[in-house]
């Protein structure tokens, strides 16, 4: 394995990983949005 | 249990994600990817790869994450109905039963590869697949194909009189476990079984991976066989391919087709969502779960593992082979070279390959469901029954031409290649272009606790669907002419374009249908009532 395949493989595991920890980091300090009233085809 | 579609919500902001990731986390992941980078310059691959991912794939996703939601708040579940409503155009509404088409031919025979999983899986874990660890690799990968050509009815058509029974009672298994989730429905059936299988396939996948990453040099002959060496092969970039217009093609193609965006799936799963969740951060995170499934799980195991046992020759023949020539036929050589070890970690990784099949399935039966109660007005048992008598026919057929998978191939060129892209155009110029980039904008970011990036207000309204129209374009040029020429040689081509559109007759009909019980109803299908928040 190549210096440059080791940037390209590096890079993009640190970039997956850096996009979902940021995501699941923010959605899980997050409230869940209230339990409402859908309107629904059944019930119109 | 779930007897009618009222009411149907998912019940946390988690279990929407991991439906969704579910749904795009497939057999592409973990096969189709490291084939498409070892292919087109290794780790150069991944820079057209993640600007397919950030100028197509989040914002078509983010388009149909954001057209779902406004349908559900306007009780509205499928793509007729939806991009009906969101282009406030009838023709749109008919375009739209592209949206339940693909996701149902898809799975006549998804399913069907789905039962492979299931039967390689339990094969593996009662002693193998015929493989033996002692023959050379030409015999082994003979034992491997032959096991293949049986398990799926490739030599003959009519898989139920080959021999192939087991199969078939795999996807029996495999089809009514499908159907029982879907008719639980989104919270119960769905949202729970992805919320269980998604983990556990990231567990499965992990214990895969750590098997794979300490091999280290298992044949002291062959002293280049080694891990980095498998690596660097899939990794190791190859600058010219970027040069190349084929390069660019499969990332978008790869992008597009691994997050399951223009399948129909994700705007009927969002329209289940609250009015007032966070579309942009739910797109963002299922999309961040299925890179980090493709790229960690997909680009470090299958080649290396390949590499290090077949060597650099047997690896370039098993990407050759295709997703199912890598996937069933190289895998379970390199298993056989593990030892005592390989037929557990052969059932692993069979059983994670039916975990990443199943929740992707269960997606592609939900749109079509929801789409007859919608239309039809039936209870969730009727349609249900409806489901599963097309469902039968089609994988019926799928299963009976088994010859070389040629019907299964058609299906999946016509359906699962050209109407998907087709699909992914409309919605994206539907969102952008008929509901207006501004108001769609504003819609997104309802309830959002990020905000999208100014940029993509240009990349939604004229980078996204210039770039898939080329894209497109490309592939039409590159693949129709051939396409239609073998449709019209070959008779179980034509029956399986035959299909499709006796299909897309019986969809009209219902969105005709439909379309008159909704005005009944009173629903705003045609999206003239402005939403008061």
């Amino acid at each position: 394995m190549t210096l440059l395949g080791w940037i390209c493989m590096i890079t993009s595991l640190s970039f997956v990983w850096a996009l979902a920890g940021t995501c699941y980091y923010l959605m899980l300090h997050d409230p869940e949005p209230p339990i409402e009233e859908v309107h629904h085809l059944h019930s119109a | 249990m779930t007897q009618s579609s009222k009411g149907q919500e998912w019940g946390t902001k988690l279990g929407v994600i991991l439906a969704v990731s579910g749904s795009a986390v497939g057999l592409g992941n973990f096969l189709r990817f490291p084939g498409q980078a070892a292919d087109n310059g290794g780790g150069a691959f991944m820079i057209p790869y993640f600007c397919a991912l950030i100028l197509l794939g989040i914002p078509i996703g983010w388009a149909e994450w954001t057209m779902g939601r406004y349908g559900g708040k306007k009780g509205l579940h499928s793509a007729p109905a939806i991009l009906g409503a969101i282009s406030s155009s009838r023709l749109m509404r008919y375009l739209g039963v592209i949206g339940v088409l693909i996701p149902l031919a898809i799975s006549f025979y998804y399913t069907y590869i789905e039962a492979w999983c299931l039967s390689y899986a339990f094969h593996f874990a009662t002693g193998g697949v015929g493989v033996e660890a002692g023959a050379s690799i030409a015999q082994q990968t003979a034992a491997a194909k032959s096991f293949f050509t049986s398990a799926t009815g490739a030599a003959n058509n009519g898989v139920l009189s080959e021999g192939s029974i087991k199969t078939f009672l795999f996807w029996l298994a495999a089809f009514c476990v499908n159907i029982w989730l879907v008719y639980r429905g989104i919270s119960a059936g769905i949202e729970k079984f992805c919320s269980i299988a998604m983990p556990t396939m990231a567990l499965c996948a992990l214990i895969v991976l750590i098997r794979v990453l300490t091999l280290g040099t298992p044949d002291p002959n062959h002293p280049d066989q080694n891990v980095i060496n498998g690596l660097g092969y899939m990794w190791n970039p190859d600058w010219d391919y970027l040069t190349r217009a084929k390069t660019w093609m499969a990332a978008a193609g790869q992008i597009f087709f691994s997050l399951s965006v223009g399948f129909g799936v994700i705007i009927n799963y969002a329209s289940y969502m609250k009015r007032k969740s966070d579309v942009v951060l739910s797109g963002l995170t299922a999309t961040s779960t299925n890179e980090l499934f493709e790229v960690s799980f997909g680009g470090l195991i299958t080649l290396t593992a390949s590499f290090v046992f077949l060597g650099l020759h047997g690896t370039i023949a098993a990407v050759q082979g295709g997703t199912f020539g890598l996937g069933f036929t190289t895998l379970p050589v390199v298993f056989a070279h593990m030892g005592f070890l390989g037929t557990f970690i052969g059932a692993v990784w069979f059983f994670m390959l039916f975990l990443a099949a199943i929740t992707s399935s269960i997606s592609m039966y939900q749109p079509a469901l929801a789409f007859f109660e919608e239309a039809l007005g039936w209870s969730r048992r009727r349609c249900t029954a409806l489901l599963v008598g097309i469902c039968l026919v089609g994988s019926s057929m799928v299963m009976y031409f088994s010859k070389n998978a040629v019907f299964l191939n058609t299906l999946d060129n016509w359906v699962g290649t050209f109407l998907v892209f087709t699909l992914g155009a409309l919605q994206l110029i539907a969102f952008s272009w008929f509901f207006g980039i501004d108001r769609g904008w504003e819609e997104a970011h309802q309830g959002a606790r990020i905000r999208i990036p100014g940029f993509y207000k240009v990349v939604m309204k004229y980078v996204a669907p210039s770039f898939l129209i080329a894209v497109f374009a490309g592939f039409c040029w590159q693949n129709l002419g051939d396409w239609v020429r073998a449709v019209l040689a070959d008779p179980v081509q034509m029956l399986a374009v035959g299909l499709v559109v006796v299909l897309t007759g019986l969809l009209v009909v219902c969105t005709w249908a439909g379309e008159i019980r909704w005005r009944e109803l009173g629903l705003d299908i045609d999206g003239k009532k402005v939403e008061v928040e």
